[in-house]
């Protein structure tokens, strides 16, 4: 299948459109297993800070979100809005994840791609920061 | 984390590697393999400002080299081992491809362990840069 097909084939079976402003879900809201892929449009990822909501993040088609959903039952911890005029997600659970990887593990196999490069990313961001620690303590004569 | 691949494949690959020996090294271009810790401990190593730093240690049950093989990417560590010996067993890509259509729990375990490792880091990322902040403000 090209990666076109499968992706015709992931829209067909698990996919959503969601207009502006709607809310994916909420921080704090209580695990639901349900991760968040995006086809199109444009999706704000918000945290309280103090009394205000303050965007730390935005994600386009390609991305995925939600993920941690699917290992840790524990509350979101950021909120996920719609800021585009709508939003194309597949919205995935388990079920539909094990049914793609059965029947077309190529979208899976993307999905693995994409949060191993995530990962690879987090790892430089944590090298360099350690670096930085280090650096910061030295110089302050801290070892 | 762990992933008895020896679950999913009953004919894996299967080599034994001595104390001292690195099944790669970091910045090697990736040999197109993963592997399985089937018996023996081996450490990941990682240069940090050209000194090396122990950042983990795998033993049964673990895997490793799998974002090299799937992002044909370099080795982002070395892995020596550790024990007197360890018995690794091996998948190239093909092989990987085929194992995630019959056994499609197979690739979902994997994405969920790697989503895991995402969020263990991005915490220590969160940690690090706490204490950084701490020591700015002094």
């Amino acid at each position: 299948m090209s990666s076109q097909r499968i992706l015709e084939y992931v829209q067909k079976v698990g996919s959503r459109v969601f207009p502006q402003g709607h809310t994916i879900f909420q921080e704090g809201d209580p695990p639901d297993d349900t991760m968040y892929f995006v086809f199109s449009g444009e999706i704000g990822v918000y945290k309280k800070r103090g009394g205000s909501e303050e965007e730390i993040n935005r994600l386009k088609p390609g991305e995925f979100f939600g993920e941690m959903a699917l290992v840790h039952h524990r509350p979101r911890l950021a909120t996920a809005r719609i800021i585009s005029p709508e939003a194309r997600l597949a919205v995935m659970d388990k079920a539909l994840l094990l049914k793609l990887a059965g029947g077309s593990p190529q979208f899976l196999f993307n999905l693995l791609r994409y949060a191993i490069s995530r990962l690879l990313a987090a790892e430089d961001k944590l090298q360099r920061i350690r670096e930085e620690l280090t650096a910061e303590k030295r110089a302050r004569g801290i070892f | 984390m762990s992933l008895n691949v020896f679950e999913y494949v009953n004919n894996l690959a299967v080599e034994i590697r001595r104390e001292g020996d690195n099944i790669f090294k970091q910045g090697d271009s990736s040999d197109g393999r993963m592997y399985f810790v089937a018996e023996g401990e081996l450490a990941v190593i990682r240069n940090i400002e050209g000194e090396p730093h122990e950042l983990n240690r795998l033993t049964a049950g673990s895997f490793f080299g799998e974002m090299a093989m799937l992002n044909h990417s370099g080795r982002s560590a070395t892995v020596r081992v550790v024990s007197k010996q360890a018995k690794l067993g091996f998948l190239d890509e093909t092989v990987f491809m085929k194992i995630s259509r019959t056994n499609p729990i197979f690739l979902y375990s994997l994405l969920k362990l790697v989503i895991q490792r995402i969020g263990t880091v991005e915490d220590e990322i969160e940690q690090v840069a706490r204490e950084l902040a701490q020591l700015r403000r002094g």
